[in-house]
Order: structure tokens, then C-alpha cells, then sequence
């Protein structure tokens, strides 16, 4: 799999305070990579270092096969574009004239595209109106587009959604997927509110506590919240066998144990199971949410 | 770091404040030179006040101009597609001369137009002091750029630039009529006018230290400008050459190691 950013044991530290403790990630191409933690787990300073804000106290960030401290990490920088924290936008100027201010700090000597950007990001028509006159949710979508300036194929959002109303959260939602499949932008993106998350991202990673807890993909999360039946047998072979008859879905874990899934008829299943010579020792029904499968990978305490 | 500076100079374009500030800079020339015309003075008085006005216009548009950067977040935007601290440290080193080379030139233009035809022409002494000057503002402006990027609070930094600006100038001021007071004073005797040396009036080392105070720090130049020299003007201008590379390097190696949030 080919990845446009990987860290490896990367720790900051402010005084004696671990902000990042030892962090390592993979946010494959063309994904849509969500970073999921709660307030102060490291998400925002995990960005600022791969965005050059702040330098890592120890460890490895690579960036388009560029490790930090080489001479072409800068250069593939300029493959990226970041919205961190709040929209990095002039608020005394109008939407098109940050762009414009956006355009020559890349040094690009022609304006083509402005329009387009403007476009993409829904703010064709904003005209004279300075920035500091625009709704959150505008501003938003103006810091996407001064980082889209440049065309990167690298995109971060810290908290992108943070603030915005129902509405203005869908129209984000949208923009996100709009780039990742129109413009095949690889995406970051930080956030607490995981539900939102999960309807855009096809790769996740959990941080808590500075480390990233889990990294797997958007299938992988589905399985694992998934309704499913945990069972546990004197012989996974002969439950293997039995589940096939009934033509349900299932996943062995070990010579003893399983996950169904599906609807099953247990007294049906403990009978044909107790006729093939095979005991069942437990079965209990699981149906986690995101949220419960988040608590229970990072434990749930506070990190604040 | 061009690409750097065509995007500062394009911010300064629409500035509103820039240009406020160079037309107070021109007005205060303008008062001043008509002041000198109605008191039958020379235009070298006019002259020679040019450094405060434009001290205190820099203290203000500097922090102002680059604090903005940190307050609307834009400074990252620079960072974040590659651009080294030091660029963008230097970039906004020489922005800042630039705009204070503009607001000098919009204080002396009102003194050569109105000021030369009706007051005559100024003295070489003058226009030497015109020059180093210009060094004492280039100092300030690497101080002034050097606490701005340093310090990322906009008001706050602007606060300190306005108030060091005022500090010093005080401070000068005191200085020079330390060192300006008369060496002897005259007092009535028993035989008419005897002369009395001045108990107060610094000498030897002690002088040479407050000399060295006076000369060294940027706001002890300018009251020198305006009162009068107690060192040569090439001895001031070393000074602020000092000082400029001085902060230049210390707020560039500050930058460079600084979180940037």
C-alpha cells in the first residue's frame, strides 16, 4: 500500500508534560483517514508537527517517502494544504483576495483557479464581503480553500465541524467526499465526534493518550461494530461445518471460539451443535456502537 | 523569500493604516516646518525631529502589521506549504525597513517642497544627521519586527513596541539633560559674578558611561538629533548597526525554534 504519511514514535514534549508519546501512523493514499481521540489526547499537536508548526522532541515523520530533517520535507509540503484549528484566512480581506495573498505566498504568477476554488468550496458569490463578516461555517470552507490553493493532493482538517450547525455540517461532510473523490485529495482529519467521522473516513486511527491506541480501516471498524453472537464451543471445525448448512456469516478467532453474524436461531444452532458431538460453552450477544467501541479501546477515562 | 515579500508588499497596497501613518508623518512635517516659518526659524530644526514621529508611527504599524499574522492564524499558511523560518523572519525584516524607508520619505518630502523655498537650504551637519538617522530607524525597525514575530500576541505586542518606543525616548530625554547640564554656574559673590562648579555635572567614568548609554541605546540618538550630539554621528550609527544585527539574529534564531500554534 502506498501511504502519504507515515510517523514513526514520534513524541513531543512541553516541559515535562508528554503531549505525544511515541505516536505512529499510516494514512494510506487517496484515503480519508480519520483521527479520533477526545480534548488534549494529541490530535492538534500531532498536526501541528506534521505541518511544520512545531518541531517533534524525538522521532520520525515521512511525507511523500521525505523524512523531517531532509532537505525535500519541505519541498513535499508543498504538496499539502492544513485548516488547523481555526481557518488561516485575512479577516480584513474578502474571500478572493486571501486566495489572491494565498496564491503569491506559493508563488504562483497567474490567479487561474481562483474561481474554481471558489466554486468548489461554495463561496462563488461572496463578492465584497471581508471574511470578518462571514459565518463560522463560511470561514470554514474559505480556510479549505486557501488551502486548496496550490492544488495539493494532501489535505488536513483539524475539527473541521467543531461549531458548525446541522446544515453547515453536511455541507462539509459533502466538500470532504467531493475532494477525496472528485479531486482524489488524500484527507486528515481530527475530530472527537466520532459518529461524523464514521460516515466519511475509510481509515481510522484511535489516539489516546499521545499514542495511537488502534489503526484499522472503515470495514474493519464495521466489523468489529457489528450485531453479532460470541460463541464459545468444545470445536470450532464442527461449528464451522454447522454455520455453513445454515448459510450464515461467521469469523472463527481460535479452536474454541467464533462471532456470528446475522440473525440466529440459537435453540436451532444448540441442537444441531449437541448432535454433531459439540458442546457449547457460552454465547452471548454483542451490538457495540462506535462510541462503546471507542470507550472500550481507550479505556474511557479522562484525558484532560 | 521574493514570493514572501510580493505577498507582504501586496498586503501593504491595501493597508489602511500604513497610510494613515505616512500621512501623519507628512503632517507632522508640515506643522512643523510652517512652526519654523512663523517663528523665523531654519529648516534644519524641521528636520532634525523627523526621528520620534516616525519611531512611534513604525512601533505602531510594525506590531500591528505582523501581529496579524498570529492573530488571524495566516502566519501558518506560509509555514505549512514549506516556506523556512528564516524566510519568513527576513521577509518581514525587510518589509518593515521598506515601509519605514516610506513613512521617512513622507516626512521629508513636505520639508524639502515647503520647507527649502520658503527657509533655505540645511546645513551638511543636518543633512549627516538625516543619514544616521535613517541607521537609528533601520535599528528600530529590526527591534520592533524582532518583538512582533517573537511575541505572538498582536495587541500585546503592540502594547511593548508603543510603550519601549515612549521608555526610551523618556529615558533619552533624562540622558541628555544629565549630560547637557552646565559644568560651571554662575552665582553672586562677595566680589560680583564668580563661576561654581557644578556638583551635579558628570565626569570621568561616570560621564563616560551615561555618554555610552546615550549613544548606544536608539531613543538617546534621536533626543541627540533634536538637542544636541554629545559624540560623533558615525560612533551613533555604529551602535545601531550593532543593534540591528543584533536583533535581527536573535528574533530570527527565536522564530526559528518557536511553537507556532
Amino acid at each position: 500500500m502506498e501511504y502519504v504519511l507515515r510517523t514513526n514514535a514520534v513524541k513531543k514534549e512541553y516541559g515535562n508534560y508528554k503531549a505525544l508519546n511515541g505516536l505512529s501512523m499510516n494514512v494510506p493514499k487517496s484515503s480519508i483517514y480519520g483521527l479520533v481521540g477526545k480534548n488534549g489526547s494529541g490530535k492538534t499537536t500531532l498536526i501541528r508537527l506534521i505541518c511544520g508548526l512545531q518541531k517533534p522532541t524525538d522521532g520520525e515523520i515521512e511525507l511523500y517517502g521525505a523524512k523531517n530533517g531532509e532537505k525535500q520535507f519541505e519541498k513535499a509540503r508543498r504538496r499539502m494544504g492544513a485548516v488547523v484549528e481555526t481557518p488561516s484566512v485575512y479577516l480584513e480581506m474578502t474571500a478572493e483576495d486571501n486566495l489572491k495573498e494565498q496564491y503569491r505566498i506559493l508563488g504562483m504568477p497567474y490567479f487561474d483557479g481562483i474561481t474554481d476554488i471558489l466554486q468548489t468550496v461554495g463561496l462563488e458569490n461572496t463578492g465584497k464581503k471581508k471574511a470578518k463578516n462571514f459565518s463560522l461555517g463560511m470561514r470554514q470552507r474559505l480556510g479549505i480553500a486557501v488551502a486548496l490553493a496550490g492544488n495539493p493532493d494532501f489535505l488536513i482538517l483539524d475539527e473541521p465541524i467543531n461549531g458548525l450547525d446541522p446544515q453547515g455540517i453536511v455541507e462539509m461532510r459533502e466538500l470532504i467526499l467531493k475532494l477525496n473523490r472528485e479531486r482524489g485529495i488524500t484527507v486528515l482529519i481530527s475530530s472527537h465526534i466520532l459518529d461524523e467521522l464514521s460516515k466519511i473516513a475509510t481509515h481510522f486511527g484511535f489516539i489516546d493518550g499521545g499514542k495511537i491506541v488502534r489503526e484499522l480501516s472503515a470495514e474493519d471498524l464495521e466489523r468489529a461494530c457489528r450485531k453479532r453472537i460470541e460463541i464459545s464451543v468444545s470445536d470450532t471445525k464442527t461449528l464451522s461445518r454447522t454455520l455453513d448448512r445454515f448459510g450464515l456469516e461467521y469469523s472463527v478467532i481460535s479452536d474454541t471460539e467464533a462471532e456470528i453474524f446475522g440473525e440466529v436461531n440459537v435453540t436451532e444452532l444448540a441442537l444441531e451443535l449437541y448432535k454433531n458431538n459439540c458442546s457449547v460453552r457460552s454465547i452471548c450477544e454483542r451490538n457495540e456502537s462506535l462510541e462503546a467501541f471507542y470507550i472500550n479501546l481507550v479505556g474511557g477515562k479522562s484525558g484532560e | 523569500m521574493s514570493k514572501l515579500l510580493i505577498a507582504n508588499f501586496a498586503r501593504i497596497k491595501k493597508n489602511k493604516l500604513f497610510y494613515c501613518l505616512c500621512a501623519v508623518c507628512a503632517v507632522f512635517a508640515l506643522f512643523t516646518v510652517i512652526n519654523q516659518i512663523s517663528n523665523k526659524g531654519g529648516v534644519d530644526s524641521a528636520f532634525r525631529l523627523f526621528a520620534v514621529p516616525i519611531e512611534a508611527a513604525a512601533a505602531v504599524f510594525i506590531s500591528t502589521f505582523f501581529g496579524t499574522e498570529y492573530s488571524d492564524g495566516t502566519i501558518r499558511n506560509k509555514l505549512i506549504i514549506g516556506h523556512s523560518r528564516y524566510s519568513v523572519y527576513f521577509a518581514n525584516l525587510i518589509t518593515a525597513i521598506a515601509c519605514v524607508t516610506a513613512m521617512f520619505v513622507s516626512f521629508t518630502v513636505p520639508v524639502l517642497t515647503v520647507g527649502l523655498p520658503c527657509l533655505g537650504l540645511p546645513d551638511a551637519e543636518t543633512v549627516r544627521i538625516l543619514v544616521a538617522g535613517y541607521v537609528t530607524l533601520l535599528a528600530f525597525c529590526s527591534l520592533f519586527t524582532m518583538i512582533s514575530t517573537v511575541y505572538s500576541n498582536k495587541a500585546g505586542a503592540t502594547a511593548v513596541n508603543i510603550v519601549l518606543v515612549f521608555t526610551l525616548i523618556i529615558a533619552g530625554l533624562v540622558l541628555s539633560a544629565y549630560l547637557m547640564q552646565p559644568q560651571y554656574y554662575a552665582v553672586q559673590g562677595a566680589e560680583g559674578m564668580e563661576y561654581v562648579a557644578n556638583p551635579n555635572y558628570p565626569t570621568g567614568v561616570k560621564r563616560a558611561i551615561l555618554v555610552f548609554f546615550s549613544n548606544a541605546s536608539l531613543a538617546g540618538q534621536s533626543v541627540q538629533f533634536i538637542t544636541a550630539l554629545a559624540s560623533p554621528l558615525w560612533v551613533m550609527s555604529v551602535y545601531s548597526v550593532v543593534i540591528f544585527i543584533i536583533c535581527a539574529v536573535t528574533g530570527a534564531l527565536i522564530f526559528n525554534g518557536k511553537n507556532i500554534k
